[in-house]
């Protein structure tokens, strides 16, 4: 049973690129979702991670971050409009407020914040791909030349979070049967038959802490210089990286000057600063993404090529 | 050459009361494989944390006298130098693992020990390989079985080739499988490369026979040191708590030859049936079971799928009668664990009918049963949420809403437990024992329930506390508590059940009085049966398999004479 969305490797080209490669993608393709402002194209990087998801077969482990992400876009649409003031076409004229003031709602307002809820989304989503298909301990590899500290503790933080779930879900159902009553009452009341319960598990934590520490002690962890296996950069990687940067390129330059897309006063037409290049570029990507994958899974030959 | 010396060493934990280790002296040859017995808190795991330096560099504390390891001095020399040539398996696997891959984990002591790349390669090569864990390379480790888990702990260990192995308790939060395949390991390392192993194990009837060396520790001091076949003898007139089960019923019988294994046991009972006994009978007969007296619990066709995940359980038909203990066995994923949270209504049946205590159970409904029933987890620490044995007690008489003297009900019941003394303790810090006693301390406070439910109660204990437990179990019984249990226990499952369950694949394979579901089997019978089986069918428990023995020495003895006498005439 699969219950906590956490790395777990998989054959898949988004599983087996270099984590340098990999962190390279996703943070070029963060950058160009926050860069990008027109939304024919975040349009197209919403199908382009749609595709790197589907690519890396984690639909299932991604589900919880869409969920979440759609929250907070849905929250940051329906606050936008509200707090909002600037545009032209006034939708709704709302009441005057003591501070507020007026709470009218623009159509430029509700535009910019569901634009906006969509770029949440599109981060969130990333991240969480990121979170599923990148290996912390090959993240160790790189960070620990910054941290070795910090960089193990996120990956033990990530070893740990199942074994915390699964001790939480069995404590209180110990104490369901030993007639606490955790579910039903008021706020207060479940928070304080809950507290208990939460002491319990940071001070098991602390022993576990303890245990792990000692159990590291003994296979000599903190001797003194670390072995680091390098992984070599491959084919895969050796794409991914340059093309990653490209892209982010793109972006700055067709946001650029006339390129770029405005809300305020009055909503742009996409089409006035669209360049065809731009768009072609970004598609292109997602679209080379998806053929080295597929055939990276369909050929033995050109997986072992790249 | 001695790997291991210690001379007159004494050990104290910071704050404690008394030493953990006292004036003990002890010398390690290369190639030895030295089993440690003794009780929970006799100093076994101390001495273990002492020999890759642990202690005292880790847990700090006071230390007098001498231990060299390997040629070094432990005091001198701390965990960080030892660590690749002391090779050091923990209890629980859980509390070992730092990395997320196997592979990682299997590299992270070599990387530590600085050992160049392409050695590191090879070692996680070479381990990986022997150790059978080549398809898991990649598994995430938090999603490996117990015995998964902790093979890729000793993999991790071995790959440093370390002189001396030592293991603590490996095996006790393993299911019987995976302890027999972990120590099968443990025994070829140690033949194929002469690697000295020092370990310390529940699980006597796996090990025993195998250890070069047996030496027993009490109070941190070591009482005895010797052979197998010298510490059956010496644990002969001490009713053999530190010795597999088939050891014990012939020393607790008064044999003089103590077998070690079954395979010997039933050649000296093979040579006493040719020597004209014939058979035996059981002394008062088979045990009856109490009657039925009502269905306490009952699965009808239940099914429970997991969203998004297996079958774990597959159309079960099970009833709990009360008054009839029910054990329920199967391998580890076999749906033990799910049935059992099906029947407490802590899951919601796919399909199917569950009644509890004449209700169908739901998660709502539970705090309402408390009163009726008591239920004991697998692991004791989720038990406790208060920071004193006694507060813990106050807590559940008030969730049971105990309207009498609720400090008079607590400390009666802390001496009926022999828990006195332990009341300002926190219960995260007690043993494994009395964690276990103090779990049953609560549940089984007044008023007494109904129904017991266990989930594997002995994980991780010694002999003696198992013993202690099983005797309060009864007690309770008497006063009408019935017990349901899941164990992979088979000898505590044969002393306490009436009725058994084996469930495999989701499913209850089969069901019905102890007695024949606990006999004849390779993995499900204990000891005693395998040995007497095919004398006495159906024999299952140990004070059964005592009676028979001393029934066997006796004529045995009568027939010896009277040979003599004809002898003489």
């Amino acid at each position: 049973m699969r219950l906590i969305p956490v790395y777990r490797p998989r054959e898949t080209l988004v599983h087996g690129l270099h984590p340098l490669a990999a962190l390279a993608l996703y943070a070029s393709l963060v950058a160009v979702v926050l860069v990008l402002q027109n939304p024919l194209y975040l349009a197209v990087c919403g199908l382009g991670a749609l595709s790197l998801v589907l690519l890396a077969e984690a639909g299932e482990e991604c589900r919880p971050f869409l969920l979440l992400g759609m929250f907070m876009a849905f929250l940051v649409a329906l606050l936008n409009p509200l707090v909002n003031r600037q545009g032209g076409h006034v939708l709704v004229y709302g009441p005057r407020l003591p501070v507020l003031g007026r709470l009218d709602v623009t159509l430029e307002a509700v535009a910019y914040g569901a634009v906006s809820g969509f770029r949440i989304l599109l981060v969130v989503v990333l991240f969480g791909l990121a979170s599923v298909t990148v290996s912390p301990d090959d993240l160790l590899d790189i960070l620990s030349r910054i941290s070795l500290r910090s960089s193990l503790s996120a990956a033990l933080a990530v070893r740990l979070y199942p074994s915390l779930v699964v001790e939480a879900r069995e404590m209180a159902e110990v104490q369901l049967a030993r007639g606490e009553r955790l579910r039903g009452g008021g706020r207060w009341q479940r928070a304080r038959a809950h507290f208990p319960l939460w002491m319990a598990l940071f001070r098991g934590s602390l022993d576990r802490a303890a245990n792990i520490a000692e159990a590291m002690s003994a296979r000599g962890f903190g001797s003194g210089r670390v072995t680091r296996r390098r992984r070599p950069l491959r084919g895969r990687d050796l794409v991914v990286l340059p093309l990653s940067l490209a892209v982010v390129a793109a972006a700055v330059f067709s946001s650029a000057g006339e390129g770029g897309y405005r809300y305020f006063p009055l909503l742009d037409n996409p089409l006035t600063g669209f360049r065809a290049w731009a768009m072609a570029s970004l598609a292109g990507f997602f679209a080379l993404l998806q053929v080295i994958g597929r055939c990276w899974k369909k050929w033995p030959w050109w997986r072992s090529r790249i | 050459m001695a790997l291991v010396e210690i001379s007159d060493l004494t050990y104290w934990y910071p704050r404690g009361e008394k030493p953990a280790l006292r004036e003990l002296s002890l010398r390690v040859e290369k190639g030895e494989f030295v089993l440690l017995t003794g009780r929970t808190g006799c100093g076994k795991t101390t001495l273990m944390r002492l020999l890759n330096g642990l202690v005292p560099h880790f847990h700090g504390g006071v230390l007098q006298g001498r231990a060299l390891v390997c040629g070094m001095d432990v005091v001198a020399s701390g965990p960080r130098a030892l660590s690749s040539r002391v090779g050091m398996v923990f209890q629980d696997p859980e509390d070992q693992l730092v990395s997320t891959t196997v592979e990682r984990e299997v590299a992270f002591g070599l990387e530590n020990a600085g050992l160049p790349a392409p050695v590191v390669s090879k070692r996680v090569e070479e381990m990986l390989a022997g150790m059978g864990l080549s398809r898991l390379r990649r598994s995430f480790l938090p999603e490996l079985s117990g015995g998964e888990a902790q093979k890729v702990v000793l993999a991790s260990i071995l790959a440093l080739h370390p002189e001396v192995l030592v293991l603590d308790e490996p095996t006790s939060q393993l299911d019987p499988l995976s302890a027999e395949e972990l120590l099968t390991v443990v025994r070829r390392i140690h033949e194929e490369t002469g690697t000295t192993v020092i370990m310390s194990e529940h699980r006597l009837e796996r090990c025993f026979h195998y250890a070069t060396r047996v030496i027993h520790m009490e109070e941190g001091r070591i009482c005895f040191d010797g052979s197998p076949a010298q510490a059956a003898r010496w644990w002969g007139p001490r009713e053999g708590a530190f010795l597999p089960p088939v050891s014990r019923v012939f020393a607790r019988a008064g044999w003089e030859e103590i077998p070690l294994t079954v395979n010997q046991a039933r050649r000296l009972i093979h040579g006493l049936e040719t020597r004209g006994s014939g058979k035996v009978e059981v002394p008062g007969g088979r045990r009856e079971g109490p009657p039925r007296g009502g269905p306490l619990a009952e699965a009808r066709d239940l099914w429970y799928v997991y969203p998004e995940g297996p079958e774990a359980l597959r159309g079960v038909d099970l009833r709990l009668e009360r008054g009839r203990n029910l054990v329920i066995m199967g391998e580890n994923g076999a749906g033990k664990s799910t049935l059992l949270r099906c029947l407490l209504g802590l899951l919601p049946p796919t399909r199917g009918r569950v009644l509890l205590l004449g209700e169908r159970p739901s998660r709502e409904r539970l705090p309402g049963l408390a009163s009726r029933l008591a239920y004991c987890p697998q692991n004791p620490n989720a038990y406790f949420l208060s920071p004193t044995v006694r507060e813990e007690m106050l807590r559940t008489l008030k969730l049971r809403g105990y309207r009498g003297d609720a400090e008079e009900a607590v400390r009666r019941q802390l001496g009926r437990f022999g828990l006195e003394g332990l009341e300002e303790r926190d219960p995260r810090d007690l043993s494994s024992g009395q964690k276990e006693k103090l779990v049953l301390a609560c549940a089984l406070l007044p008023p007494v329930p109904e129904l017991l439910v266990l989930d594997e109660p002995t994980r991780g204990l010694d002999y003696g506390s198992k013993r202690e437990i099983m005797e309060i179990i009864r007690e309770y019984g008497d006063e009408g508590s019935t017990v349901a249990a899941v164990t992979h226990d088979v000898e505590f499952a044969a002393a306490l059940a009436d009725e058994a369950a084996i469930m495999g694949n989701g499913k209850s394979i089969v069901n019905g009085a102890a007695e024949d579901m606990l006999s004849d089997s390779l993995f499900f019978s204990p000891q005693v049966n395998r040995l007497l089986n095919h004398l006495f069918p159906g024999l299952i428990r140990e004070e059964e398999a005592v009676a028979v023995l001393e029934g066997m020495r006796q004529r045995m003895a009568a027939g010896m004479e009277r040979e003599g006498g004809e002898a003489g005439a």
